[in-house]
């Protein structure tokens, strides 16, 4: 039926880089963007910009609690997690325009007599979130546009054979 | 001849140069300068056009009469006659009218230096007298004065003295008097706002709220004490209760921040009695990686939120945390570990209070993550947990958590992975003896070998939908877990519940958050996502889920810790299906069918349709079999749809509305209903909400009306009370008009 | 300066004739004039005298120009225009036709501009031009005092 595995065949697209560098800041999303990263064998990860072909700075992140529904009773019984974040790729020093934004939310089901579990709960939730905005912003990493001339940086790195079929 | 004078060109031009054309001149060169006749005169970024021009050119003063125009980047003054000192930027000018900034909508970057178009407020108005008081300051006695296009008087602010200065951007109006089509609304002896829309403005905007629990003006008054400490008066005269005093305090500084709010209110009418609610937070980071900080909310009594809470207030403050911690987290190549010390309890405001309701006090509790990368693609993992757990009724006990574990990365490529993972749970309670019985205090210690493999592949293929390219791909993914049975019946529940069923549980191996119950399992759970991946842009447009969990012994543990048989070896089938379709489109939607009971659990489906700010459609249905429809011990079937609208009925017209009803009871819950009209320069919503509560076991029915009028004046600020916030709660995709362009 | 009056007055130019009976004097073709420090140079001159010795010239020109040094400063004025009336006595120089007048930096344009080398006082006007032209004024920012005086405009060697 056409399928393949993930990079194997059909007009599979490669990352437009070899090396990246995740500047984390602050941010929550980072450390989860460098783990999801790491697990492809492909790319070398960095810890300092200087020779990476690419840096992706995580710019804002935020998340919001907000009550979804109250029951009759008047009480809640469900809340929306919603989050946001942007994300700069700099391709070879030229950032890419414009900056990646992703959303995600989830409906997390509350009662009041639990509340040390429903934190436990919301946590486990907001971690789902984030690796979901992780693997969503890395997808579209290989879909973002070629730079004109790739970076004098990559030239130095670019291993004899890595050139990634076309 | 060569060495007559060459012709004689005009010097390059240079900063600072003042160049003058008129009909007529005459002076004293270097001087003085008369000009008469359509004179213009241009400085830098400045020009003047006026009809007769006396310019003191030692001074760099320039007089100019019977009608000038000053013109500097984008503020344009005019008026009878000027005596301005170019260099200093000081003089003052007779009957000016001005217009600070013209607002371009299409503000390119990089325009003028200073220009308002940026920010889009654009104060226009005149007065008897403008000083100027300085570069881009300037002081205006007896004006009027308003945001909106020239021609427009809907409104205006008319003060004595009015300096704006717009280096600090805030203008301040003195013994001020506020005109709305022309009948005045408001008087101030002082007021500040902003000049470019940024910060809050301090003008006194009384906002009154209507309605059950009684009639309540607030007078709020903001007061910016320093760039980065503000403070918020808020006197509430509440007809009922007597007059309140809410004050807020924000300080946002380089090493920390946080907030205090506090509402204070004497001898309360009604009760006698002082009532009083503190919200306060505080984060402060100390070391790179050391962090401390607390959470105190707390109010006089139970009944707090009903007497001067509305709906959402009284729904969302049903257990008020209160807390303080100190967090350490640092990380080195290949590793990282957090830990936490903190003191937690609740107030829980319920009248009776239901002892399971009230949640356990941490007093303290220690908390610590630690991970490290092994070689041969292992990696381990330790999470710990020190309480103290203290509560007034219920069993109270000290409790130790360990659960080191080790992930082996057994397969890792983008198309694939397998990652087997083995750890161990150990829990030991020291329980105190419990209420009178003489019997020493317990200890009860549970381990509890915990093994799991997660493991997935990732098929991919490029399909065309609608006529555009996409990937659609299809992700099986299998999870196992074994944990053996144990009886934890005589282990209590200091922080177990019992976790949604949705596709984040499913990948977890224990189904209870918590410690303090481990479900028991020889399960395999099985799901499918396929996507839709739109070719051009890689942004994901739908999402197909479908996931089931097979038991492969068909016991389990409840939350009370007994082990119990399951009637099937299945539990739960869960689909989802949703993403962002389109621009304006946006589906979400999940299913959950029961085994056991061989019945639909649950099913919600919300669809959205927000082709364009300000026009926003969202329809939302849920239906549960087994929900908490009253209070927490109260369960039954829910049916609930809510409709949630904002739509414009005309130019500059929107119509805002939000039904919620319950099908299963037959009743509405909510009704919003309002209107708003744009009018470039001010906006007016007036919204209607009633919210119904039915009877619970321990709360009568009620319904609450809530009326709101509201008119914002663009750049000053908003008057009465404002629906903004819950339009936003009650409209998923609402926003706000005034920012909207008014077309 | 004030001191150019009592100076010489030298003329030259290609050629000169002398109308004794009236006490007029034509000069044509490159004519230089030079009193002091005062330097003028046309096409054509008339320079007439009176009874009392007081002098009124008039020079004529594709582009009459003329420049002096001023009292007690280091500066110089500086003027052009398509005709020069300069009299002696009254130390008034009318300059007529796309007139400039240069003082420092300073400079004036207009159609006429009648200058009082002594007082300093100018007036510059459209005149009867039939385009109802407009007359104009550059003025250079005056230096900071503490900045070193204007540097003297090069290319112009005593």
């Amino acid at each position: 039926c056409g399928f393949h595995l993930k990079g194997m065949g059909g007009s599979s697209r490669p990352l437009p880089f070899n090396s990246v560098y995740v500047e984390e800041g602050s941010s929550k999303l980072g450390p989860i963007l460098h783990e999801t990263l790491a697990r492809n064998e492909k790319l070398v990860l960095l810890s300092a910009p200087k020779q990476a072909e690419a840096v992706l700075s995580v710019l804002s992140e935020n998340q919001a609690r907000e009550v979804s529904t109250i029951n009759s009773g008047g009480k809640v019984n469900e809340y929306l997690l919603s989050y946001t974040a942007s994300v700069r790729t700099v391709l070879g020093g030229v950032p890419v325009e414009p900056d990646m934004v992703i959303s995600v939310r989830r409906y997390l089901n509350y009662s009041d007599s639990d509340v040390l579990g429903k934190e436990q709960e919301e946590a486990l939730l907001w971690n789902d979130i984030r690796r979901d905005a992780a693997e969503q912003l890395i997808r579209r990493l290989a879909y973002l546009p070629r730079p004109a001339q790739p970076g004098k940086a990559s030239q130095s790195l670019k291993p004899a054979n890595a050139q990634p079929k076309p | 001849d060569d060495n007559a004078p060459q012709t004689l060109t005009p010097p390059p031009a240079a900063q600072g140069q003042t160049h003058v054309t008129a009909d007529h001149m005459d002076g004293q060169m270097q001087d003085k300068l008369k000009a008469s006749g359509d004179v213009v005169v241009i400085r830098d970024n400045q020009t003047l056009e006026a009809d007769w021009l006396d310019y003191y050119q030692q001074q760099n003063r320039v007089k100019a009469g019977n009608h000038f125009r000053l013109t500097r980047e984008k503020d344009v003054v005019t008026g009878t006659t000027l005596d301005y000192w170019m260099d200093e930027h000081t003089g003052s000018a007779q009957q000016p009218s001005f217009q600070m900034g013209t607002p371009d909508t299409n503000n390119k970057p990089g325009g003028a230096k200073r220009s308002l178009a940026q920010s889009g407020i654009a104060f226009r108005g005149d007065g008897s007298e403008v000083q100027f008081t300085g570069p881009d300051q300037y002081r205006l006695i007896n004006s009027r004065v308003n945001s909106c296009v020239v021609g427009d008087d809907s409104w205006y602010l008319k003060s004595s003295t009015l300096d704006l200065n717009y280096t600090t951007n805030i203008g301040i109006a003195r013994n001020a008097r506020l005109e709305f089509q022309g009948v005045p609304i408001l008087y101030t002896p002082w007021i500040d706002f902003p000049l470019d829309g940024s910060r809050k403005s301090g003008l006194l905007t009384p906002t009154f709220r209507s309605g059950t629990t009684g009639f309540d003006i607030a007078l709020p008054y903001y007061w910016n004490i320093a760039p980065n400490f503000d403070a918020t008066l808020t006197p509430h005269i509440n007809l009922k209760h007597g007059t309140m005093l809410a004050g807020e305090f924000r300080y946002l500084e380089p090493g920390y921040e946080g907030s205090i709010y506090t509402e204070q209110l004497r001898n309360d009418k009604l009760t006698n009695t002082n009532r009083y609610a503190w919200y306060a937070t505080h984060k402060q980071t100390v070391l790179p990686g050391l962090t401390f900080g607390y959470e105190y909310n707390y109010v006089s009594d139970v009944d707090y939120f009903s007497d001067f809470g509305d709906r959402t207030l009284q729904a969302t403050n049903v257990n008020l945390k209160r807390e303080a911690w100190v967090k350490y987290s640092t990380g080195w190549q290949g590793g990282n570990v957090e830990t936490m010390l903190r003191a937690q309890r609740y107030q829980t405001l319920e009248d009776p209070v239901i002892a399971a309701d009230q949640p356990y006090a941490r007093l303290p509790q220690i908390t610590l993550v630690a991970n490290q990368k092994l070689p041969a693609g292992l990696s381990f993992n330790l999470q710990g947990d020190m309480t103290r757990f203290a509560h007034p009724t219920l069993q109270t006990g000290d409790r130790f958590v360990a659960y080191p574990s080790v992930t082996w990365s057994l397969l890792e490529r983008n198309w694939g992975f397998i990652r087997p993972k083995f750890g161990v749970n150990y829990t030991k309670y020291d329980l105190n003896p419990l209420g009178s019985n003489t019997t020493p205090g317990s200890t009860i210690t549970r381990t509890l070998p915990i093994f799991s493999t997660d493991s997935g592949l990732s098929f991919e293929r490029e399909t065309r939908f609608h006529g555009s390219d996409y990937v659609e791909t299809l992700e099986p993914r299998l999870f196992y877990v074994y944990i053996p049975a144990k009886d934890q019946s005589k282990i209590p529940n200091f922080d177990s519940s019992e976790n949604d069923f949705n596709f984040a549980q499913l990948f977890s191996e224990n189904r209870f958050s918590g410690w303090d119950r481990i479900n028991a399992a020889n399960q395999l759970t099985a799901a499918v996502t396929s996507r839709l991946i739109s070719s051009e842009s890689g942004i994901e447009r739908l999402r197909v889920m479908l996931g089931q969990r097979y038991y492969f012994k068909n016991e389990d543990t409840s939350l009370y810790g007994d082990q119990i048989t399951l009637q099937n070896n299945s539990k739960g089938l869960l689909g989802s299906l949703g993403g962002d379709l389109t621009k304006a489109w946006r589906l979400d939607s999940t299913y959950e069918y029961n085994q056991d009971l061989s019945k639909t659990q649950r099913y919600n489906l919300q669809v959205r349709y927000n082709p364009a700010p300000g026009k926003t459609v969202s329809l939302r249905y849920r239906y549960g079999r087994y929900e908490q429809i009253g209070d927490t011990t109260q369960y039954g079937p829910l049916r609930q749809i809510d409709l949630g609208v904002q739509w414009p009925i005309a130019r500059q017209w929107y119509a805002v509305g939000r039904e919620s009803y319950s099908l299963i009871d037959n009743k509405p819950l909510e009704h919003l209903l309002g209107v708003e009209y744009n009018d470039g320069c001010w906006t007016a919503r007036f919204v209607v909400k009633r919210d119904s509560t039915l009877a619970t076991t321990i709360s009568s029915a009620s319904t609450s009306t809530g009326v709101f009028f509201q008119l914002e004046l663009r750049g000053l600020g908003g008057l009465g009370s404002s629906p903004t916030s819950d339009l936003k709660l009650a409209i998923p995709g609402y926003s706000n008009i005034s920012d909207i362009q008014s077309n | 300066e004030k001191a150019d009056r009592d100076k010489p007055i030298e003329i030259s130019a290609d050629r000169g004739n002398l109308d004794q009976l009236k006490g007029v004097t034509v000069w044509q073709g490159n004519v230089i004039i030079i009193q002091g420090t005062l330097k003028l140079n046309a096409d054509r001159a008339t320079v007439s005298q009176d009874k009392q010795g007081n002098q009124t010239m008039q020079a004529t020109g594709r582009q009459v120009t003329f420049r002096q040094k001023m009292d007690g400063k280091n500066d110089w004025i500086e003027g052009q225009a398509n005709q020069l009336d300069y009299n002696t006595v009254t130390h008034v120089a009318v300059l007529t036709g796309n007139a400039r007048v240069k003082r420092g930096n300073d400079l004036v344009i207009g159609n006429v501009i009648t200058y009082n080398t002594e007082t300093e006082m100018y007036e510059v006007s459209s005149g009867a031009s039939s385009n109802g032209g407009r007359v104009t004024a550059i003025i250079q920012p005056k230096p900071r005092d503490n900045s070193p005086a204007a540097k003297k405009p090069d290319g112009n060697a005593p």
